[in-house]
């Protein structure tokens, strides 16, 4: 027993065990204290056994949750509008426990279990063990940290989208281009893979003077874009249906940055408080906190980080009207590393502690009543 | 001169000034979004920010500052004055009694941040002491040392006369002890523990000392408090009898309080879970801590914890069981130990910041969170 129980504790490093101790506690103590903050605000105890879980079943879950069930449809009004990774991740494991949400929950927490993982030993490349803890320590308790654990797409795609830029620093350029164009079957964003793998190419380049044909995996990347257009001319008969339906679904168009933080502003001074807080302020905040983390990150960091956090921020904040930038900065990883390296003084440490997790427990209690928190 | 400044203070004394000041404005912020984000109000930055947190006691000490004590009052003389009379001096200062408190709160808890890293750094090492503190400020209660309620004040005095005694200041000891019970009940405790901590000091030098007297001038500060309570109903007593009318409590064995905050676990959701399972699950917490404190711990801190436990739990209905908890400071040594452990460092972190959080933003609101 004790030498079964040895080889198990050997198959990961001492701290790549403390991280996925980290994931599990995390995971428990939100699901305890979701449910608790429902029955404490609602007035309403959870039903029956499982009742709580149901409680992460709102906004986007739900979606992919149908999706997962029933397939795309163009009956839905949502078309082809998600990307399909994550909901056939769920759909397969549900062939085997029958439940969609439950299976949704386990796609997401093996997801996170491996993002955890590799961006700890990503991190580890270039910096200390400490550094490297600290980094996964604060992107698992960042304010909206609680959608790595419901049926959300991040985990998936942070563990895909992670593990590809893990693998082009380990110059395994095959699974960098696999991984990235499954990152891109997920997520929108996976798109900003292209110019980061092509930045960490172009500088092993500069470094050592030599190229390398397998930097051409880079090319595998859009076959994963490739899938959403045929799904989108499969579901609506024109494969960019998704680029008219972001204006009629959400009533956003591609602009200047500043526009969509100056609408931000105005939401803050105008709208009602409650949307004020959330849809203006946390939103602007976000919006400001990611626009310095791209700074320092050009500063601080390897191009390929900085250029995942650049390219990652154009996209989110070159809109109309900025949407959800809480949730987007969690995919904005190299955040948590200068987040790491901040936490090398004490104080800093403690500050961004308390700030993720003070904000972590408002955002999921409303998450929980189904409220909008992004 | 700025130098000068810096060294009055040793690097970590600055570190957890740090920490509290930051604390604090993260706690500001944190009410004003909640209670933005719940009850549909516009909280302006300013004064606004600190009015959300004007809530139960808070008002009554206000009014205390502000009035003074009443017989027509309600509470009559049910609150301990030195936390109202120091807002009322510094009201004179700002002109504000609301602001006058958060001041008072404030000033206190750097004292009491600093004077506990101290005791800390004095047992063990400056690692455990850090971490201490880092607990104290972020336990789920821990709201309550920023705003206007006795536990900063209260605290500061508790752990400056603990600390004096442990440097041999009993003087010190007596004079801040006296404070310390002219701020909160549970005070008395510290006859006990700073008796326990002469005896200790007999035990090791077997040596008596005449300064061990000073313990006695505790009591003066308790009798402040009767001779408040006969000046405004004529019986010094008065504040036993009121307990029973005001909150329906009276003196008890610890387990009947315990088994009645388990039945109300059965209350609706809500009552359910705060004056159920919290107060029931922070009474184990003290109980567990009590016991461990005899065999981690020097016996004047064991002393402290196991005192105010049998004092807080021995009623017939445990109320603000988590607020209590906060001021038996020595959990934080022991939770300072267990932190040691990366992962457990992780949980009670974790813990301790969802809940603070969320019993914030239900203060904030002016519901009842202990």
């Amino acid at each position: 027993m004790r030498e079964a129980w040895g080889r198990i504790t050997r198959l990961l490093p001492h701290d790549d065990w403390l991280v996925v101790g980290w994931v599990f506690a995390i995971r428990v103590l939100l699901f305890i204290f979701g449910s608790k903050s429902y029955q404490i605000l609602e007035n309403k105890r959870t039903v029956g056994w499982f009742g709580w879980v149901d409680l992460w079943n709102r906004w986007d879950a739900d979606q992919y949750l149908k999706l997962a069930k029933s397939g795309y449809t163009s009956a839905s009004e949502w078309k082809a509008w998600l990307y399909p990774l994550y909901p056939w991740c769920v759909r397969m494991v549900a062939f085997l426990n029958g439940n969609y949400l439950a299976s949704a929950l386990i796609v997401s927490a093996i997801a996170l279990l491996v993002a955890a993982v590799v961006l700890r030993r990503l991190v580890q490349i270039d910096f200390s063990p400490e550094v490297a803890l600290r980094s996964v320590w604060f992107f698992l308790i960042f304010p909206t940290a609680y959608f790595l654990h419901a049926p959300y797409t991040e985990s998936l795609f942070l563990a895909l989208a992670i593990g590809s830029v893990f693998a082009a620093r380990r110059e395994r350029w095959w699974l960098a281009g696999i991984l990235g164009a499954f990152a891109w079957m997920t997520r929108a964003n996976g798109i900003v893979l292209l110019p980061t793998l092509a930045v960490e190419a172009a500088y092993q380049f500069w470094k050592t003077k030599r190229w390398s044909w397998r930097w051409l995996w880079i090319a595998l990347v859009p076959v994963g874009f490739g899938v959403y257009l045929l799904l989108n001319w499969r579901v609506t008969g024109d494969p960019f249906a998704f680029l008219k339906m972001r204006g009629q679904l959400f009533h956003l168009s591609f602009s200047w940055p500043w526009r969509g933080m100056g609408g931000a502003i105005g939401i803050m001074m105008d709208w009602k408080p409650g949307q004020a807080e959330m849809v203006g302020a946390q939103e602007f905040l976000f919006g400001l906190l990611g626009l310095i983390g791209v700074v320092a990150s050009w500063i601080k960091l390897r191009p390929i980080y900085a250029m995942w956090m650049t390219g990652n921020w154009l996209l989110f904040a070159s809109v109309t009207f900025l949407e959800s930038m809480p949730r987007y900065t969690l995919t904005m990883f190299p955040i948590f590393i200068l987040f790491g390296l901040a936490g090398g003084n004490r104080f800093w440490r403690v500050l961004i502690t308390v700030w993720s997790l003070l904000f972590l427990a408002l955002f999921t209690s409303l998450f929980m009543r189904g409220w909008w928190a992004f | 001169m700025l130098l000068r400044v810096i060294g009055w203070f040793a690097r970590d004394d600055w570190l957890v000034i740090g920490w509290a000041l930051g604390i604090k404005v993260l706690l500001l912020a944190l009410g004003a979004a909640s209670y933005q984000a719940f009850e549909e109000e516009d909280v302006p930055f300013g004064r606004p920010w600190l009015e959300i947190w004007n809530q139960w006691d808070a008002v009554h000490f206000l009014r205390l500052a502000e009035f003074g004590y009443s017989a027509a009052d309600k509470f009559q003389a049910w609150f301990y004055p030195l936390y109202p009379w120091c807002i009322r001096f510094f009201s004179y200062v700002s002109g504000d009694f609301l602001i006058a408190s958060f001041v008072v709160s404030g000033i206190a808890l750097l004292f009491a941040v600093v004077i506990l890293r101290r005791v800390a750094a004095v047992e063990w090492n400056a690692t455990i002491a850090r971490r201490t503190v880092y607990f104290f400020l972020i336990f789920p209660t821990a709201y309550v040392l920023h705003i206007g309620y006795t536990e900063s004040l209260f605290l500061a005095l508790a752990i400056g006369a603990i600390f004096a005694a442990r440097k041999e200041y009993w003087w010190l000891a007596g004079v801040l002890g006296a404070f310390s019970w002219m701020t909160r009940a549970n005070a008395i405790v510290l006859l006990p523990a700073l008796a326990v901590e002469a005896g200790q000091q007999w035990f090791t030098g077997r040596r008596w000392r005449w300064q061990w007297l000073w313990i006695a001038l505790v009591p003066a500060g308790f009798a402040v408090y009767l001779f408040l309570n006969w000046r405004i109903s004529g019986d010094p007593f008065a504040f036993l009898r009121m307990r029973k009318q005001l909150f329906h409590m009276s003196f008890s064995w610890p387990w009947l309080g315990i088994a009645d905050a388990f039945r109300n676990v059965r209350r609706a959701p809500n009552e359910g879970e705060i004056v159920g399972t919290q107060e029931a699950f922070f009474t184990v917490l003290g109980f567990v801590c009590a016991v461990a404190s005899w065999f981690k711990l020097r016996p004047v801190y064991a002393t402290w914890v196991t005192g105010n436990w049998i004092l807080l739990a021995s009623v017939t209905f445990i109320e603000s069981m988590p607020r209590y908890a906060l001021t038996m400071f020595p959990i934080f040594f022991l939770f300072a130990f267990v932190g040691d452990n990366r992962f457990w460092n992780a949980v009670i972190t974790i813990w301790s910041l969802l809940l603070l959080a969320l019993f914030s933003g239900l203060f904030v609101r002016g519901w009842w969170v202990f």
